[in-house]
């Protein structure tokens, strides 16, 4: 089949994947042995008041009747109001989510800017000077606790060096006009330099931090699948047709050998989304993962429910993409 | 009546591992981490300088030096003996994460595999939802719910963890089922139940042994993610995670009450991330009995 | 351990050597040795390959790389696993095309692409050129090989066992389209294989590999009817015959290149040996009727010429 069938089938499979989630979601919320209600209104709340708001989340009705309710509030985007910004999760959510997308590319493009060349380098040069050298890299980054490394470069960088250190932009400078809410992006279209200047120094290190692990597990699946892909037959029948060496590995080889990788992309995603929680806690990144962590200090359940949903779509989403990527790249698999 | 004794799985020799172990300095490094973090664990009280809880208000956020060589923290308590007594907490963790992993994991990753059919499409499907939310997300979400302490994240990071376990032990599970000699043992008369245990079982080893050691150092991470953010471990408990997160707000002027405890996190899961690599390698069958 | 040791051997212009063997001879490594395509942790580590006057172990990698394909071409035993199976047939041959004629327009290599696999038998050719790898038979990829390389027209064709991996009815067709298109473009042929059957139809000379070292080498009309190294004649012996009952196979097995037997590697099989073979290690002798021979049995008459 071609690819834009699979990339429909694929789409169609998303939803019941979603509507997983959000039944683990549910059943998870019911867990709670502390009183939402309580939660929300305080201590001194008043009987009415509890009654009252029992009838308007309807937590007076059987459990299955909240759960068709619950689904049916997603489906209009209602997650909730949060308890301590007092706004629906949504819109609090609609706010902070640039800022983890921007952070978490960012880390993104960067791990794979990084590892890719050195796990190809790694691959060509096998076990030579500079393949350790790759290798105790990537130990180190996927040993290394990210809020750790995280705070000791804030340490070194802005403490001591007075470099950026808190914060998408300089506290100096104003963001530039919110269109996607991406400085990077909205900074280029409003022709806003200061901006993208300022926002560009201050992902930086945010973005190296939270990349690091993910540099790691690249540069490993690139050598890795580099040696495979390089062991092939067609690999010797491209050196036999007397191809360079340049266009046997850049094009020949790692058109093959990206295919295995880019499920690793798409896993990374996951980990990137988890480690922003951390970061974007120790950078004053105000993204949804600093959101999740002030709502847990606030006992906000909701917020926390609301963001987990959104961060596991977006995990899932991802996957997608990465998945149709390796279809575009390995044409075996849209048979399938 | 003739009991009929077959292994579908090769001896593992022990020269061979010790060859492969010598020829191999960052799996020793690795295992002699492990083995002096078992024994800081082992003699925390024997070899501490300090009582981890002794509060010297008067000696608080000092810097390293003769008397306190990681320093004090912000209640004057040593940081040395408090990053001792955490190997004993990130243990507990570790062993009983994988424990209840592999307890849950085990058993419904061999129904999976050898039932087939709507079974393994069930499991298969809830495997799925819990691996479709990031480990750490679902971790805090789950704990989120339940409530703070220690021994709330521990169940709440194996609820994240087992999944990996069933699908491994699933995908082994499937492929011996093909096996021939699986059918050799059918047609003898063996039950289902001994099949599973005599001869899938051992087989599903492998895989398991490298998951566990890999995630020895993974729950401590992500336990240590976990006290970073509040959850976890309640004060004054020392778990280097939550030594980590107190030392955020001095850091500018404590840098030691962060350097210690992370350094300590850090060399605890790189020496199980060592040990995993090489058993990999060891048990990778492709290796086994090539000079 | 030594793959190949001391093999020494020609390809005259337009005709056709056939190297035969059975797995573990060192066949195939002598073929990959001639393109210089010994991979680690392999090494070439001595010997000289003329052709046209230059010794190809002397030059650089990037000349080396300019014989590839261009002058002498190679195809391999499986053409399931030769082609790229990320990039469609038509963008591999075209980049093959292209690479002889940096200027070349992109319409003008479709044709010349299309032109060859009408060449190498493969019908409707616009959707071949447009398909992956893994949708195409094995016969039809083997002859995109062939076509790959051939398009350069070079001076010699290396074809590692190429039917090997084929269904029998398919065979005999590329063996045909080998023979055709070797002909018009009179390229020389060099032939691995381990079926005498191939060799008789589209050899002129034969050469019998073992353990390494050639032990026979003659004209092919005279291989098969005097056969001189024993090994050779219990191959021709091994080959089921119509009215034969038995299938006489050669007792033993192909040895261990790491432990080669002393002396004549062959003599533990060999119903002729000698004391002196488990002795000395017989050389590559010239007889009178210009076959070469390795073998105890047949004492240095003239020097072993070097080719």
């Amino acid at each position: 089949m071609g690819l834009a069938a699979y990339v429909l089938r694929r789409v169609v499979l998303l939803i019941p994947v979603i509507i997983g989630i959000t039944t683990l979601t549910f059943i998870i919320t019911r867990l709670v042995p502390a009183d939402p209600i309580i939660a929300f209104l305080g201590e001194f709340a008043r009987p009415a008041q509890v009654l009252a708001l029992e009838e308007k989340w309807g937590l007076n009705l059987p459990l299955y009747q909240q759960y068709f309710r619950y689904m049916y509030g997603l489906t209009q985007g209602d997650l909730g109001i949060s308890i301590h910004t007092q706004r629906p999760v949504l819109v609090d959510l609609e706010e902070f989510f640039p800022a983890t997308i921007e952070l978490s590319t960012a880390a993104l493009l960067f791990s794979i800017a990084l590892g890719l060349p050195m796990g190809i380098l790694s691959a060509i040069r096998r076990n030579k000077a500079a393949d350790h050298a790759a290798r105790v890299f990537a130990l180190t980054g996927v040993s290394i606790p990210v809020f750790w490394l995280g705070l000791l470069l804030l340490f070194v960088v802005y403490y001591k060096l007075g470099g950026p250190g808190f914060g998408r932009i300089d506290p100096n400078i104003s963001p530039p006009t919110r269109i996607t809410g991406l400085y990077i992006v909205d900074s280029i279209i409003t022709a806003n330099w200061p901006a993208l200047g300022s926002s560009l120094i201050h992902l930086v290190m945010p973005a190296f931090v939270l990349g690091y692990a993910t540099t790691a597990v690249i540069s490993r699946m690139v050598r890795a699948s580099m040696l495979e892909v390089l062991s092939q037959d067609y690999i010797r029948s491209a050196r036999a047709h007397g191809l360079s060496e340049r266009v046997v590995i850049y094009k020949h080889a790692l058109r093959n050998a990206m295919i295995p990788v880019t499920t690793v992309i798409g896993l990374s995603y996951g980990s990137l989304l988890s480690g922003a929680v951390l970061t974007e806690t120790i950078f004053a990144w105000p993204g949804i993962g600093r959101y999740i962590t002030t709502a847990i200090s606030a006992l906000d359940f909701p917020a926390v429910t609301g963001t987990s949903i959104l961060i596991a779509i977006v995990y899932v989403v991802a996957n997608l993409v990465v998945d149709i990527a390796y279809a575009y790249l390995d044409p075996r698999i849209r048979l399938g | 009546m003739n009991e009929v004794k077959f292994r579908a799985r090769t001896p593992l020799k022990a020269p061979f591992a010790i060859r492969l172990l010598r020829n191999s300095p960052l799996a020793i490094f690795g295992v002699a981490t492990i083995a002096f973090n078992i024994l800081m664990a082992i003699s925390a009280s024997s070899i501490s300088p300090y009582d981890p809880y002794a509060m010297q208000l008067g000696n608080k956020l000092q810097g390293p030096d003769a008397a306190h060589i990681f320093g004090t923290d912000q209640l004057g308590r040593d940081i040395l003996t408090r990053v001792i007594w955490g190997s004993r907490v990130s243990f507990e963790i570790g062993v009983v994460v994988v424990a209840l992993s592999l307890f849950v994991g085990i058993p419904l990753g061999l129904v999976s595999g050898y039932a087939g059919g709507w079974l393994d499409e069930g499991i298969m499907r809830v495997t799925d939802i819990f691996l479709a939310f990031p480990a750490l997300v679902l971790a805090i979400f789950i704990q989120a719910a339940i409530g703070p302490g220690l021994t709330n994240a521990m169940f709440s990071i194996a609820i994240v963890s087992w999944p990996t376990y069933a699908r491994l032990v699933r995908g082994s599970a499937m492929s011996i089922k093909q096996n021939e000699f699986i059918e050799a043992a059918r047609a003898v008369g063996e039950g289902k139940l001994r099949i599973l245990f005599r001869h899938i079982f051992p087989n599903v080893l492998s895989p398991i042994t490298v998951q566990s050691t890999l995630d020895m150092g993974g729950a401590v991470l992500t336990a240590a993610g976990l006290s970073f953010i509040g959850f976890g471990v309640q004060p004054p408990t020392a778990e280097w995670g939550a030594m980590v997160s107190t030392g955020r707000d001095y850091i500018a002027f404590a840098w030691w009450m962060t350097a210690f405890p992370g350094l300590a996190i850090f060399l605890f899961v790189l020496g199980f991330n060592l040990l995993g690599d090489w058993l990999n390698d060891f048990l990778n069958p492709r290796l086994r009995g090539v000079e | 351990m030594k793959a190949v040791d001391g093999v020494n051997f020609t390809v005259k212009r337009a005709s056709a050597l056939g190297i035969v063997g059975e797995t573990g001879s060192g066949k195939t490594v002598t073929a990959l040795s001639v393109l210089r395509l010994i991979q680690e942790p392999g090494k070439i580590v001595g010997g000289t390959v003329n052709f046209e006057g230059r010794d190809l172990m002397s030059l650089s990698e990037q000349e080396i790389r300019e014989v590839r394909g261009r002058e002498i071409s190679m195809i391999f035993q499986d053409p399931n696993t030769s082609l790229n199976p990320a990039f469609r047939v038509g963008d591999q041959i075209s980049e093959l095309i292209a690479r002889f004629n940096k200027e070349i327009r992109t319409g003008d290599v479709n044709r010349e692409a299309a032109s060859w696999l009408q060449a190498v038998g493969i019908p409707d050719e616009k959707r071949r050129l447009a398909s992956y790898p893994h949708e195409l038979s094995g016969g039809t990829k083997q002859r995109i090989m062939i076509a790959m390389a051939l398009l350069s027209k070079p001076k010699l064709l290396i074809a590692d066992e190429p039917t090997t991996s084929l269904d029998v009815t398919v065979q005999a067709q590329i063996l045909a389209l080998i023979q055709k298109l070797k002909a018009e473009i009179g390229t020389s042929l060099l032939l691995i294989t381990h079926n005498l059957g191939v060799v008789a139809e589209m050899c002129d000379e034969v050469a019998i590999m073992y353990a390494g070292k050639i032990v026979e080498q003659s004209p092919v009309h005279d291989i098969f009817t005097h056969p001189k190294h024993p090994y050779t004649k219990m191959l021709l012996e091994a080959v089921p015959k119509p009215g034969r009952k038995r299938l006489i196979p050669i007792p033993g097995t192909v040895p261990n290149l790491i432990n080669t037997p002393p002396g004549c590697a062959f003599h533990p099989r060999c119903p002729r040996a000698m004391d002196v073979c488990s002795k000395q290690v017989p050389s590559l002798t010239k007889m009178g009727d210009g076959s070469f021979v390795a073998c105890h049995l047949y004492p240095d008459e003239e020097n072993a010429p070097k080719v």
